[in-house]
């Protein structure tokens, strides 16, 4: 399946619901123009048909599982001739709705050990394209028939170790509950969960809360075993609904306060590119490089804002952020769908009521944020996420990276949203006792995140499991804020 | 025989409503033409019939597009949506993708609902449609990429304007 198709299919499902949520008048069957009318013989009996239709469904949904959907898959071929299936092999819509045969591709979470989770798009067979609740079954069906060959290098799929609930069908018993933004999903189970241990329930906890809230207009998953309030997945205890921003692994959430960057605004071309998981993994780049043509030079302080907003997108994503750039002007303005965790779409278009370059971009969730500037040329670099460990609202360390092997000299560079750009850096051995520190100055200070590049230098004495980490200290009291602690081994 | 088509009216009439609403934006007019699809699929029979969601969907669009020609009434329109709204909401995406839908040709509106509202295959809605089926695939993404910009304009100015 192209890209250009996965889009289109995600719009015709947001139209799809769309569609789904007009009021209409429900004209009732006694005050309907067929009430009246005489009655005729049918030969078949309409619940004998329906029956057939779901299993000549189900048959070619089996072939497109095995052939792969194509560009044009045969339709569903209903007659009254067909002997009728069994309905209990139906799944949860045992209704005679047409079908879609072929596969829909379905956007689903693998986590990574250490990471916020990474979205896909697998294979999905929605028995009825226009239920949430639906949608939801067919997203977590979708991750449990998916093989260990099927899934994004590096990432695991619990799920798929959870029993179904009844030998012999795919499908879990599973029920999906909708209310407001909340999604309550409880699951029949057989056989436990099938994980062990705290790394692998927190795991499978992460992948069902952002494969549920997938749904557009769902925020908070609430797990539960059949007949229980709430679920126990091994040792871990869930009884109450969860966010992704619960289950990201990240100590923070991303700032929503506006960021206004004051500076100059003179005419600029804008040009675009960017990058996931090529810095650090989770990790999304977004980079507006300004070209100030012949009259104006570079300019380090260009005028821009961004915006976190959490969002209620109807096709994919649960935040926005928004970026303008006063001024500035970019020839493309189209829609481009990244699909790469944790960027999901750029939206580039113009301001009507001033003159400004807006960019949007769709986020998986509101993890930490920051935007620094760079020059030669002026580049305005929007990062979202990183390694949780070495990511806070604050401070993002890029270097060390987690859990390297350093030698006594160890470069130390990220960006901090710190009172006057002072930031502090600390090593504590494996007891816990500090045995170096110092502080740096970061590039800018003021609203805006400033960059830090230095070096700092290991005592001879120690080897072995320590610890960096880096924080800045509050003006008013000295408290330490936006504190990261990043694990090294030093040789 | 009267229960059958009842149970049949209940599950079927309320989405052809709202598909041909979608399709042709008029309330009255796709309650007329809902309700004119039922009276032939009843006169026709059950057992004639193969696919009646689609069916139905076929002849309900053809009824609104020949009602819309006689008479283009636009002051009706969206009279029975939830009202526009200038905040990030999941109805105002709703509504500009709706209206997004409006703005494309005719036939175009009918085959994306058809696909995507209706779950209908390249081949059915090829059949149905009397349309070639190769033709399909290409008036879909054609249809839906328009929709596309159109959405994407609409939200773009509305974040512009906040």
């Amino acid at each position: 399946m192209t890209n250009e198709r996965q889009d289109d299919e995600i719009i015709g499902r947001a139209l799809s619901r769309a569609i789904e949520t007009i009021d209409v008048n429900q004209t009732p069957y006694e005050r309907s123009r067929i009430a009246a009318a005489p009655a005729r013989r049918s030969i078949f009996g309409w619940s004998q048909l329906g029956f057939a239709v779901v299993g000549i469904i189900l048959a070619v949904a089996l072939g497109s599982w095995l052939t792969r959907p194509t560009e044009s898959q045969p339709g569903v071929a209903a007659s009254p001739t067909t002997p009728p299936a069994s309905p209990s092999a139906a799944g949860p819509s045992p209704t005679a709705n047409p079908i879609v045969a072929t596969s829909v591709p379905t956007w689903v979470y693998f986590p990574r050990d250490g990471l916020p989770p990474v979205g896909a798009s697998v294979p999905g067979y929605p028995p009825n394209s226009s239920s949430r609740e639906i949608a939801i079954d067919t997203r977590i069906s979708a991750l449990r028939r998916l093989g260990p060959g099927e899934i994004p290098a590096g990432t695991t799929n619990p799920l798929s170790s959870v029993a179904p609930a009844q030998a012999g069908t795919s499908r879990f018993g599973v029920s999906v509950r909708i209310e407001g933004d909340l999604a309550t999903v409880e699951f029949d189970l057989s056989s436990g969960w099938g994980v062990r241990g705290s790394a692998q329930s927190q795991a499978l906890l992460q992948q069902l809360v952002y494969t549920i809230t997938e749904e557009p207009g769902i925020r908070r998953a609430l797990i539960t075993e059949k007949g229980k309030p709430n679920a126990v997945i091994d040792k871990l205890l869930v009884d109450k609904p969860l966010t992704r921003e619960d289950v990201s692994g990240y100590t923070s959430r991303g700032s929503l306060d506006p960021l206004q960057i004051g500076g100059v605004s003179t005419a600029a071309q804008l040009s675009t590119n960017y990058s996931v998981d090529s810095l650090a993994p989770g990790l999304a780049r977004f980079v507006i490089t300004l070209d100030y043509g012949t009259s104006g030079g570079s300019v380090t302080d260009p005028e821009f804002s961004a915006t976190l907003i959490p969002s209620t997108n109807e096709t994919t994503g649960k935040a926005e952020l928004e970026i303008t750039v006063p001024n500035g002007s970019d020839t493309a303005t189209t829609a481009t769908q990244v699909d790469r965790s944790p960027l999901r779409w750029i939206a580039a278009g113009k301001s009507n009521s001033f003159r400004a370059q807006v960019y949007r971009l769709g986020l998986d969730d509101q993890r930490p944020w920051r935007a620094i500037v760079l020059s030669n040329p002026t580049r305005i670099v929007i990062d979202i996420g990183g390694v949780p460990q070495a990511t806070s609202d604050s401070v993002a360390v890029y270097s060390p990276k987690v859990g390297t092997t350093t030698g006594r000299t160890v470069n130390v560079s990220g960006a901090a949203r710190a009172f006057e750009a002072h930031v502090n850096w600390r090593i504590k051995d494996s007891a816990g006792r500090e045995i170096g520190n110092g502080f740096i100055s970061a590039s800018i200070f003021g609203p805006t995140w400033g960059t830090f590049d230095t070096s700092v230098t290991i005592p001879a004495n120690v080897s072995g499991n320590v610890t960096l980490e880096v924080f800045w200290p509050s003006p008013k009291d000295g408290t330490e804020l936006g504190l990261v602690q990043i694990p090294l081994v030093v040789r | 025989m009267t229960d059958r088509w009842r149970e049949v009216y209940e599950r079927e009439y309320p989405r052809l409503v709202r598909a041909l609403l979608a399709i042709g934006r008029d309330p009255a007019a796709a309650e007329d033409a809902a309700q004119e699809a039922f009276v032939r699929a009843h006169k026709t029979g059950l057992e004639n019939i193969e696919k009646l969601p689609g069916w139905l969907l076929v002849v309900g669009t053809r009824e609104v597009f020949r009602k819309a020609k006689r008479a283009r009434r636009e002051t009706e329109l969206w009279a029975s949506l939830p009202p526009r709204d200038d905040g990030f909401d999941t109805s105002a995406d709703r509504v500009d993708l709706l209206a997004a839908l409006g703005e494309l040709p005719e036939r175009q509106r009918a085959i994306v609902v058809a696909r995507y509202y209706y779950g209908l295959s390249y081949d059915e809605i090829a059949d149905h449609f009397e349309i070639k089926s190769g033709t399909v695939g290409a008036t879909l993404h054609q249809a839906i990429d328009r929709l596309r910009q159109i959405q994407l304009a609409g939200r773009l100015a509305r974040g512009a304007m906040r």
